[in-house]
């Protein structure tokens, strides 16, 4: 009874648009067919032909970020935490700069890398030229888009920076007092007690991570739209490219099956390694 | 509880599953307005802000809202940016849902809207207006019609050649070039003087870039014409087509700005603006940022002359226009009503004066008025004239995907990490997925 009206809403709002996906990957599907073509569209990923390739990229693309999110990014926000957290000079100055980026529109972030990373008027080449190297000029979008591309969200974690914090400042003091009198000190009370303690919100925060690489996509759009070729091209990406240049709704949604099973997966995956405990524990 | 659950589940997963067969053949919409109630008429677009045709556009709308005051309204839906309006279109048009007018202009929408039967056609409306009809030259009807029937009319003609810098032509002391082979060696000599020669792009479907490869293409053999020609072309592995690309892989290595790998079309317009480049391809609504002086330096319209392409071509074919996709009668002849208007001589000859937008109509006299207001427009509607080959441009032919997949590959091909002949086999596998 508790549970009715988030169940309906979940229907209505996710689980209906869900199975119409499901449902019309199977169908040649236009602005103007709706056609059965049974396994076609799922065909059509793996095949030798342009899409295939585009898919193959795109899942690989995907993985990799997905990868780099949940290792380089949620260490880097949680070791920014932890040095957070010791509350040094200019602490609340430095937990709100890092957040920044994820405050920022993501289409206006997108402008703004782009003309940061621009090869003749951008900051990154002008900065290199001032400290001496006059003639430098790369084009950062196009000669190292991938690098380019995962740096303008790897380095930014500050939502798992904040959530650490969160959880940090919720462990009880007499936790590290008891830590000291045994004699443990610097990293290794962080290592043996605070991580330990945090652990279901690393796992939170992964999960959010990997969750966030299966949905970017005004980033990529915004700066190389999957270019050059499809070095930069992703899931989501080409799903946008299949409806909605194409209108090919039937493959676009055969994509979204795929990213969905993906998504399940790593939930899955991440709830039993690493958010189990809390569950075993109560 | 659960058990009412459990009833209710398989009735709504199976109404889930009718989604998508009954969206595409839903009914038609059939409200109909009460009588002597004002018709409004839904036109969203993408000429608002900063698009140059926003200041022609609004007040199209207002005078069109004075003049019908209490009969017919027209409520914009501002959609900025070209690629936003031709996505909410194609989605719009999924749903069975297109606005009441729409502009196809430039983009191939009107094609699509016909597969799905949702235009009016205009032929009985045309045919009952015959000063209407006769505004409009055949050429531009026969544009404008599929199978004998017209479905559109556009207010506006496209005709573009090239701007060039005459400061920067005159230092290095060139002349615009007649043929190709000339048009290398005044980039070459201009090269020589260190002025980069040309304006370059390869974002956005790579605008400045395509136009180049366009008019390369037009004129280079029939072949090339045919193809220039052809809607929604599928095969681009051919030799014209592949030692174009040749050019145009020179052009990005030799003649442009080291911006115009993955650069967007705002960057060549600021580089030929600010004197950095000494060619730019693009249409006359480019000359009013010439003389803005919020844009360009003061007196740097007196700088630019506009030249035919090498081998003597020219774009300068008829565009699509307004078609109507409302759903009711009354609504129907509303927005006819609304595209007399829009394609009036009035509001032509208006737009023409405002930005310098080339008439569609016959009726307005484009030498008459446009020489003391735009003398570079004069000059390009002068050398028309001596144009040997006329073309639509690739924008309005190509398919979308086909655009999009230039815009992702033209950095590797610009950089040489593609030959030309590969460039020209992507685009036509890319054309054979749809």
């Amino acid at each position: 009874m508790f549970l009715a009206p988030t169940l309906v809403l979940f229907l209505l709002i996710y689980a209906v648009p869900i199975l119409t996906v499901g449902v019309t990957s199977f169908f040649d599907y236009s602005y103007a067919t709706l056609t059965f073509s049974g396994l076609d569209n799922y065909r059509s990923l793996v095949s030798g032909t342009l899409t295939g390739r585009e898919f193959v990229k795109a899942v690989g693309n995907t993985l990799i970020w997905i990868g780099l999110q949940i290792t380089v990014h949620v260490a880097l926000g949680v070791l920014v935490a932890l040095g957070l957290s010791r509350k040094p000079f200019g602490w609340k100055t430095v937990r709100t700069a890092y957040m920044l980026p994820n405050i920022v529109s993501l289409a206006a972030l997108g402008i703004i890398y782009l003309n940061l990373f621009d090869s003749r008027r951008g900051l990154v080449n002008g900065v290199i030229r001032a400290l001496g190297n006059k003639d430098f000029s790369v084009n950062w979008y196009v000669e190292h888009a991938f690098l380019t591309t995962t740096l303008t969200w790897t380095l930014f974690a500050g939502l798992v920076t904040i959530l650490i914090l969160a959880d940090i400042a919720s462990i009880p003091e007499d936790i590290y007092e008891s830590a000291r009198i045994d004699g443990a000190s610097g990293w290794k009370i962080d290592w043996y007690f605070t991580l330990p303690l945090v652990r279901n919100t690393i796992g939170t925060s992964v999960i959010l991570a990997a969750t966030s690489m299966l949905k970017e996509f005004e980033l990529i759009y915004m700066t190389t739209n999957g270019g050059p070729g499809i070095a930069t091209l992703n899931l989501p990406l080409l799903i946008y490219k299949k409806a909605l240049i194409e209108q090919n709704y039937g493959l676009a949604n055969a994509m979204g099956v795929v990213t969905i099973a993906i998504g399940v997966l790593l939930i899955v995956l991440v709830n039993r390694h690493l958010l189990s405990s809390r569950f075993e524990s109560t | 509880m659960k058990r009412t659950l459990l009833r209710i589940l398989p009735i709504l997963l199976a109404l889930s599953l009718l989604v998508p067969a009954l969206s595409g053949c839903g009914p038609k919409v059939t409200n109909t307005p009460e009588p002597g109630k004002e018709v409004v008429l839904n036109y969203p677009t993408f000429q608002v802000g900063v698009n140059s045709s926003a200041p022609v556009l609004a007040e199209v709308i207002k005078q069109f809202n004075a003049k019908y005051a209490g009969t017919i309204k027209i409520e914009i839906e501002e959609i900025p940016g070209d690629q936003a309006y031709v996505d909410k279109m194609k989605i719009l048009l999924s749903a069975n849902e297109l606005p009441d007018i729409v502009y196809a202009g430039g983009y191939n929408l009107l094609d699509m809207a016909l597969e799905k039967n949702a235009v009016l056609d205009l032929t009985p409306y045309l045919d009952a207006d015959a000063a209407w009809k006769a505004s409009f030259d055949q050429v531009t009807l026969d544009f404008n019609s599929r199978n004998g029937k017209v479905y559109s009319q556009p207010d506006e003609k496209g005709m573009f050649g090239y701007f060039y810098n005459k400061d920067l032509f005159a230092e290095a002391g060139v002349e615009p070039a007649t043929t190709w082979e000339g048009f290398v060696t005044v980039c070459d000599t201009l090269k020589a003087k260190g002025i980069t020669p040309l304006s370059m792009d390869t974002d956005d479907s790579a605008w400045l870039t395509n136009l180049w490869l366009s008019s390369i293409l037009a004129t280079s053999s029939e072949t090339g014409r045919t193809f220039m020609k052809e809607r929604n072309p599928k095969n681009y592995n051919f030799p014209e087509f592949i030692s174009a690309l040749e050019l145009i892989q020179k052009m990005f290595k030799d003649y442009t700005t080291a911006d115009a790998v993955g650069g967007k079309y705002e960057n060549g317009a600021n580089n030929f603006i600010n004197g950095v480049t000494a060619m730019i391809a693009n249409g006359p609504w480019m000359i009013s940022d010439f003389t803005d002086e919020t844009k360009a330096p003061a007196g740097f319209d007196e700088k630019v002359g506009v030249a035919l392409y090498p081998g003597s071509g020219l774009f300068n074919e008829p565009m699509l226009g307004y078609f109507i996709a409302a759903k009711t009668k009354e609504k129907q002849d509303a927005a006819v009503t609304a595209l007399k208007f829009f394609t009036s001589t009035e509001m032509e000859t208006m737009a023409l004066e405002m930005i310098g937008r080339i008439p569609a109509s016959t009726k307005v006299e484009v030498s008459s008025t446009n020489d003391k207001v735009h003398p570079i427009l004069a000059s390009l509607v002068n050398i028309s004239k001596d144009a040997q080959y006329n073309y639509n441009y690739y924008q309005a032919l190509w398919y979308p995907n086909v655009l999009d997949a230039i815009t992702s590959y033209y950095p590797e091909f610009a950089l040489g990490n593609k030959t030309p002949t590969e460039m020209a086999q992507i685009l036509t596998e890319t054309a054979g997925q749809n």
